[in-house]
């Protein structure tokens, strides 16, 4: 019986502290917590991941973002400047030596880890703070970044491939001398032509792709640049680029 | 029968409705407020201007223009008579709440065994949504919905006994009558502190019958996704949502009829005689009435915000162990009571 | 026809005893309701399906099944470089990321042989106890959502938020922080966080009494909640639940005391257990308290953690992030660390290439969730509800 009563006192009294403590946050209401979102809109910390951008003119085309984003959503596509072209310099204080011709996300399938931000040594990538990244459809999710109008794109594009077809037949030509040397030092020393062949044969077909061309092909010299998140002093971006130098050749 | 009969019988019936829906409209539109200040946020706020005050009406223009979904296995027409019964029985009960002097429906000698007996015809409309929507979790809270209805209309009844038996009337106006002149004279202040017991009782029970927290288990939210009201959209849903709103400003009116002296003022210079101006003195019958009834409303609204729910078995617990002997003994002593004073 | 038999249940009787009660009463051919409970269910947590078979509101059998979440984790991690996998973790329990994160990390380190500077060690211990603290939270409000009970759960929301604020600030993520790295971490702290950090725990002070008085020792709560669902401790570690379950069934086991990791040796702070306080050893009560109470340890780490780094010098969070982990040390590991949810345990194996070569999560979720069909029968719908609410799941984790 005593139990029976001790009951009904708890629940009574339980239930008058919870309104008491319900009433309080009613009438000692100073300011609400949520915010008026379109009228008011929150201040983004510097360090928010909210959306990322690129300013194509400090971009070094390094590559080292879209290797680093776990799900392969950026897409990015440079082409290298002639040799005198003056594009200006980068913000670590190198000149600058790629064209960005593409620099696409795809932020459908960000998942906004900021890995990419973390890897770019020039920050050129960075997170900027919209609050609304919502858009209509899902094309206007894939924002592009690449500043260079289209027709000049294509003059790249073109330069490009001349400057490829030039370089394959001076490649040509090198390897043919090559060749010719090698043929004449083979009949020169017959015993020692077997160690060499394999040099000038492995240039060629490395020499082929002259250009940064579609991003994150492992081409061999790849794995060696560091391309993990918070490298702090990783070598300047350009000299990553994980490409033979057919220029210098 | 007059034309001039049905004319009134219709203006009464639209009154009614029209005071139903703004009741509603309001309550729904405080509850948002009440719970978003309790919660330390605004709620609503751009709907209308003010706090966002047309908020429920955007809302209902909204439930108005869905589409009305009925599942395919659903008992077809029992599915869509649902929502009228329930709608249908609150309307009718409230035509013997008295508002004002002359602000009553139909004084009826048996006003209040009436409006119990009414408004319990809402547990049909209730079993028949959740049987006809075909759906097992409808079905557990038509089900749960009956039982505890069913339940706790005895400690309903038994509350409300004292206040009959102290005015020895059944009907509304005489219920009312007996309380005039100041608060003390309240039915909740009489046979001290017997009446005040059946009150606490009947406003507990009350919350039952309208399935509001702690008793919401026929649409426990996290229990019964939503209860007998699973299947509905749109209009349909939008009887059983006024509906809900309805019964909770009627059970209200109720407490405030028999217990909290009904349309009269707490002091009895706040009044307007009759004699001076008849339709004066029911405006300002009807501004106790209804904003003493607003008061209870609160209360429940404020109870929501902050009680869990209960679980089947403990809510039966309640009823049958704990409001039913406290109801029973108070009936005992105040009849005990009555008999010994007028003897 | 069914019959009508009387069942005398004793007061207090175990979910265990009133099944086998009722298996005595197979004969009587009642028909049983098939029920299912989710996966759209607002009370289980995300995309869980329960099979019920109930007997009117009584629980016969309780299947769950899992996997609407699946994302195939650990396979994923195979083919993602051995800092990206850090990245994945944020989402294995995304109540918790932190405390994911420093899992991973910690057994990388540990394979690795990678020594991090007391400075990254006692940063990682603050963030990870915060994010237990928005974890509980999370836990706590949502299971008074579950009992009904709406206030509490914006409450707590509302000082979680602070917490996911003073993330916001110190790495830019506020629920997925991705923070940790295998030998560091990703930003150093902010000017002035750790002031803030502060300011959060004095304005904490109190609120956990609210809550408290509010929903904990409400009757309504309690009674929802006492002699029901009682996991014991031997159930427990039959069934590998451990964390705040595995206290709340009065074992005094966590692996920040019991296999100190990140110096949690050197931190003074208790470990709360169930006791039974309104009901039996082991109830959802019981499981429910400890996660108040383990709240209430975590600001004093918190605390510690924050004094002892305000006073320690700076140095470079970065400093001991490989430059390149193309080549690591092969070698494998099992590595388990105290999660909010329990024991989170990362089996690891490297061949020594660019890429983990096997990866395997011991998701506490997911044994947590084992023990559902052990105990459900006798429960009611509700009680299913307090319990699904009580070993305190989270669906990520459970279907990796
Ligand atoms: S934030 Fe992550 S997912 Fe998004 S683009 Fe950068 S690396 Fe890729
Ligand atoms: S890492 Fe930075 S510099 Fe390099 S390609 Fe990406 S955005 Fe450009």
């Amino acid at each position: 019986m005593a139990g029976y009563f001790k009951d009904i006192w708890l629940g009574v009294s339980t239930v008058l502290i919870g309104m008491h403590i319900t009433f309080k946050h009613w009438f000692k209401f100073k300011k609400a917590v949520t915010i008026q979102y379109p009228h008011e809109i929150l201040e983004m910390n510097e360090r928010t991941r909210a959306h990322l951008f690129n300013v194509a003119d400090e971009c070094a085309v390094c590559l080292q973002c879209a290797r680093a984003c776990p799900v392969d959503i950026i897409d990015m596509q440079g082409i290298r400047a002639d040799k005198d072209e003056d594009l200006g310099l980068l913000p670590t204080g190198k000149p600058k030596r790629m064209h960005l011709i593409k620099f696409d996300i795809d932020f459908s399938k960000c998942v906004y880890c900021g890995l990419c931000v973390e890897v770019c040594d020039t920050k050129s990538l960075h997170w900027r703070a919209p609050v609304e990244p919502c858009t209509f459809t899902r094309e206007e999710m894939y924002k592009s970044f690449a500043t260079i109008p289209p027709d000049e794109v294509e003059r790249l594009i073109a330069f490009d491939a001349e400057r490829k077809v030039k370089k394959a037949e001076e490649m040509a030509a090198k390897k043919a001398a090559a060749a010719a040397a090698k043929a004449a030092k083979a009949a020169k020393a017959k015993a020692e032509a077997e160690a060499k062949p394999a040099e000038a044969g492995a240039d060629a077909p490395k020499a082929a792709k002259s250009d940064v061309g579609e991003e994150k092909k492992e081409t061999p010299a790849a794995s060696d640049t560091p391309e993990k998140p918070g490298t702090p002093d990783s070598p300047d971006a350009p000299e990553n680029t994980p490409k033979p130098e057919p220029d210098k050749s | 029968m007059t034309w001039l009969d049905l004319l009134i019988a219709v203006a009464c019936v639209a009154g009614v409705l029209g005071f139903i829906s703004v009741v509603a409209l309001v309550a729904i539109w405080t509850e948002r407020k009440i719970s978003a200040h309790i919660h330390d946020r605004l709620g609503p706020m751009e709907t209308g201007g003010f706090h966002g005050w047309a908020q429920t009406i955007a809302d209902m223009v909204k439930l108005l223009q869905k589409e009305d979904i009925i599942p395919d296995a659903a008992d077809k027409p029992l599915f869509k008579l649902a929502p009228y019964i329930v709608l249908s029985a609150t309307i009718a009960s409230f035509v013997v709440l008295p508002f004002g002097a002359h602000l009553i429906g139909t004084d009826l000698n048996i006003g209040i065994y009436y409006l119990v007996a009414i408004s319990s015809l809402e547990v049909a409309g209730i079993l028949m949504a959740g049987w006809a929507s075909n759906n097992k979790w409808a079905l557990f809270g038509g089900m749960r919905s009956a039982s505890q209805m069913i339940s706790f209309e005895i400690p309903i009844g038994l509350s409300l006994l004292i206040p009959i038996m102290i005015v020895g009337s059944l009907s509304m106006q005489d219920l009312v009558g007996a309380q005039a002149g100041g608060f003390w004279n309240w039915g909740v202040f009489s046979h001290l502190p017997f009446a005040m017991i059946a009150f606490i009782v009947y406003f507990w029970a009350s919350l039952a019958e309208v399935n509001r927290t702690p008793f919401d288990l026929p649409e426990g939210e996290s229990e019964l996704v939503a209860g007998f009201h699973v299947e509905y959209s749109g209009m349909r849903f939008a009887m059983f949502f006024l509906a809900e709103f309805a019964n909770m400003f009627l059970v209200a009116g109720v407490a405030v009829a028999l217990f909290l002296g009904g349309w009269h003022a707490p002091f009895s210079f706040l009044e307007i005689s009759a004699e001076s101006n008849v339709i004066l003195h029911n405006l300002v019958g009807f501004f106790w009435f209804a904003s003493k009834g607003m008061v209870l409303l609160f209360i429940q609204q404020w109870l929501r915000w902050t009680l869990p729910r209960l679980r089947v078995d403990q809510l039966m617990h309640v009823c049958w162990k704990i409001f039913l002997p406290f109801s029973f003994v108070n009936v005992l002593i105040v009849s005990l009571w009555i008999v010994l004073t007028q003897s | 026809m069914s019959e009508i038999r009387e069942i005398d249940i004793p007061v207090g009787a175990t979910p265990q005893k009133i099944s086998q009660m009722l298996e005595n009463f197979e004969d009587v051919h009642g028909e049983r309701m098939v029920v299912q409970m989710g996966p759209q269910h607002p009370a289980t947590h995300g995309v869980l399906r329960v099979e019920l078979e109930t007997d009117g509101e009584m629980i016969m059998k309780a299947t769950p099944h899992i996997g609407y979440l699946h994302r195939c984790f650990e396979k994923t991690c195979e083919s993602m470089t051995w800092q990206q996998v850090v990245a994945y973790t944020d989402r294995l329990d995304y109540c918790s990321s932190a405390n994911n994160n420093l899992g991973y990390v910690l057994a990388c380190e540990k394979m690795f042989g990678i020594e991090v500077s007391e400075r990254v060690q006692t940063i990682r211990v603050l963030v990870s106890e915060l994010n237990r603290l928005a974890s509980h939270f999370i836990a706590i409000g949502t299971y008074g959502l579950d009992i009904g009970a709406w206030t509490p759960f914006l409450y707590l929301i509302q000082e979680r938020e602070h917490i996911l604020d003073l993330f916001d600030r110190l790495c830019g993520g506020r629920l997925l922080l991705n923070y940790m790295r295998i030998g560091g971490l990703t930003h150093d702290l902010p000017d002035n966080w750790l002031k803030e950090v502060h300011e959060y725990l004095s304005y904490m002070e109190g609120k956990l009494d609210e809550v408290n008085s509010l929903l904990s020792y409400n009757k309504i709560f309690v009674e929802r909640l006492a002699n029901v669902a009682i996991i014991s401790e031997d159930m427990c570690i039959k069934y590998g639940l451990t964390g705040p379950n595995l206290r709340g069934a009065g074992k005094k086991w966590d692996l920040r005391k019991n296999e100190p990791y990140c110096g949690y040796e050197t931190y003074d702070f208790d470990i709360p257990v169930g006791d039974g306080e309104v009901g039996t050893i082991g109830d959802c009560w019981d499981r429910y308290i400890v996660r108040v109470k383990e709240c209430e340890q975590s600001m004093r780490i918190i605390k510690q953690a924050t004094e002892r780094l305000e006073k320690m010098p700076g140095d470079d969070v970065l400093a001991a992030i490989p430059k390149s982990m193309t080549k690591v040390a092969p070698g494998e590991i099992y590595f388990r660390t105290e999660h909010p949810k329990g024991e989170l345990g990362f089996y690891i194996v490297s061949n020594g290439k660019k890429f983990p070569w096997r990866l395997k999560c011991r998701a506490p979720s997911f044994s947590s969730l084992s023990v559902m069909s052990a105990v459900s029968p006798g429960l009611l719908i509700a009680d299913m509800v307090a319990l699904i609410g009580s070993i305190d799941i989270v669906l990520g984790e459970v279907d990796r």
